[in-house]
């Protein structure tokens, strides 16, 4: 009984109004760039002739803007591997992917602080960099590619001009990074971007849009609510000494313990941020929850499984490694010169 | 007719199934379907983003589902 409550609790805590509205303005804002971002322009830089430079830089911010749910991912991943720019550019986007979009990212910032959110986005950029030139090296002679730039030619004809779709994802960015804290500024975002809606959006548009940001919600928000409600048991039946004893310096071991975890649990999208914070709370501390945060969404005992099917064993065994140990020295680096 | 829906099994693809099958019925044509789960197949018919409607080995959309009403359309 004391357990249900203990999750009870953490339920109550953490949906404050605040995140609650935040977190409402982030799932708007993942549902307009599902419904309203023309995505040609990002795919052209994962076909067969693009610049690798360049196909590996776009596929480490794609995410934001391309990956929504994971199994949108792995097809992709499948086609830029072997029809487009090849393994490495396509395993930079199946790892930054998970890690850097809209919804992580907002609630990486407003639950775990400023300095985990930072150093979470911008480490997983440069580690997804790193990962896929590391594949690209160590198996390039192995890789037959069977290009075809068709299929990286995608031309969607926007309704808007390009301002104009501009000002609409900048106010609603706007609005979410000044949130409920500075009221004034969200307001008046929010009346500017009504006006956009209405003199540049038809209403098949907009309703469009409050189908993906309702689909989206339908999906996250259980699988976020469970979490929330499982951290709270953790932080209950977890005694605090075990996890200062594990993970409570920061020394490489537990760097590495922490992203060996991450690695292979399973976290539903977001759930790991809680639980991350359930993990702090019980004495974690900023560097190895920082390695978690790397290798956990990213990899998952049954998505290694999925990600397996499509390039094999010993790509997949490869991969699973050095995600563990860059996450490992990354969270160290950080835990040691940063936090 | 043979027609294929390209995906791994997602909601989206089961979706897109459903949605096809109705549009059958609704049309009052007989069609095989056929569910493409297989990455390579999938990526061979120039699919990046699932699901994906094949009609008769042509390939009809992708990274959409279709309503029951954008498939009839694609069929007549």
């Amino acid at each position: 009984m004391p357990i249900i409550i203990a999750g009870w609790e953490a339920l109550v805590n953490y949906l404050t109004i605040h995140r609650i509205l935040s977190l409402t303005i982030a799932f708007f804002l993942s549902g307009a760039i599902a419904t309203f971002m023309t995505q040609g322009a990002v795919i052209k830089y994962f076909g067969p002739n693009a610049k690798k430079g360049l196909s590996y830089l776009v596929a480490s911010v794609s995410g934001a803007i391309l990956a929504v749910c994971s199994c949108s991912v792995l097809p992709m991943f499948a086609s830029i591997r072997k029809k487009g720019a090849g393994l490495g550019p396509a395993v930079t986007f199946l790892f930054a992917g998970p890690a850097i979009n809209v919804l992580a990212i907002t609630f990486t910032f407003s639950l775990l602080g400023v300095d985990i959110g930072l150093v979470r986005v911008i480490s997983a950029v440069v580690l997804s960099v790193l990962i896929g030139l590391a594949m690209f090296v160590i198996f390039r002679k192995h890789e037959t590619v069977d290009a075809n730039p068709d299929m990286f030619e995608l031309t969607e004809e926007s309704p808007r001009k390009t301002w104009q779709s501009l000002l609409f994802f900048l106010l609603l960015l706007g609005m979410l990074i000044s949130g409920v804290r500075n009221p004034i500024p969200t307001l008046v975002f929010l009346g500017l971007l009504l006006l956009v809606l209405v003199l540049y959006f038809s209403k098949d548009e907009l309703w469009e849009w409050v189908k993906a940001t309702f689909n989206l919600a339908k999906k996250i928000v259980p699988l976020f609510i469970i979490g929330i409600f499982i951290a709270g048991i953790l932080t209950a039946v977890i005694p605090p000494e075990e996890m200062v004893r594990f993970v409570g310096s920061n020394t490489l071991g537990a760097n590495l313990m922490a992203s060996v975890f991450g690695a292979f649990m399973y976290f539903a999208t977001l759930t790991e941020i809680p639980i991350v914070q359930s993990f702090m709370s019980l004495g974690m501390i900023k560097g190895p929850a920082t390695a978690l945060l790397l290798a956990g969404p990213s990899l998952s005992l049954p998505n290694m499984i999925v990600i397996g099917r499509v390039m094999g064993l010993k790509r997949t065994a490869t991969y699973v490694g050095i995600v563990v140990v860059l996450s490992a020295l990354i969270g160290w680096f950080a835990g040691l010169f940063i936090y | 007719m043979v027609i294929k829906i390209l995906g791994m099994g997602c909601p989206n693809c089961k979706k897109l199934e459903a949605n096809t099958r109705k549009a059958l019925d609704e049309l009052g044509l007989t069609a095989t379907i056929e569910k493409v789960q297989n990455m390579d197949l999938i990526t061979g018919y120039g699919v990046m983003r699932t699901p994906g409607l094949v009609v008769d080995e042509t390939l009809k959309s992708s990274g959409k589902v279709l309503t029951t009403e954008e498939v009839k359309a694609l069929l007549v």
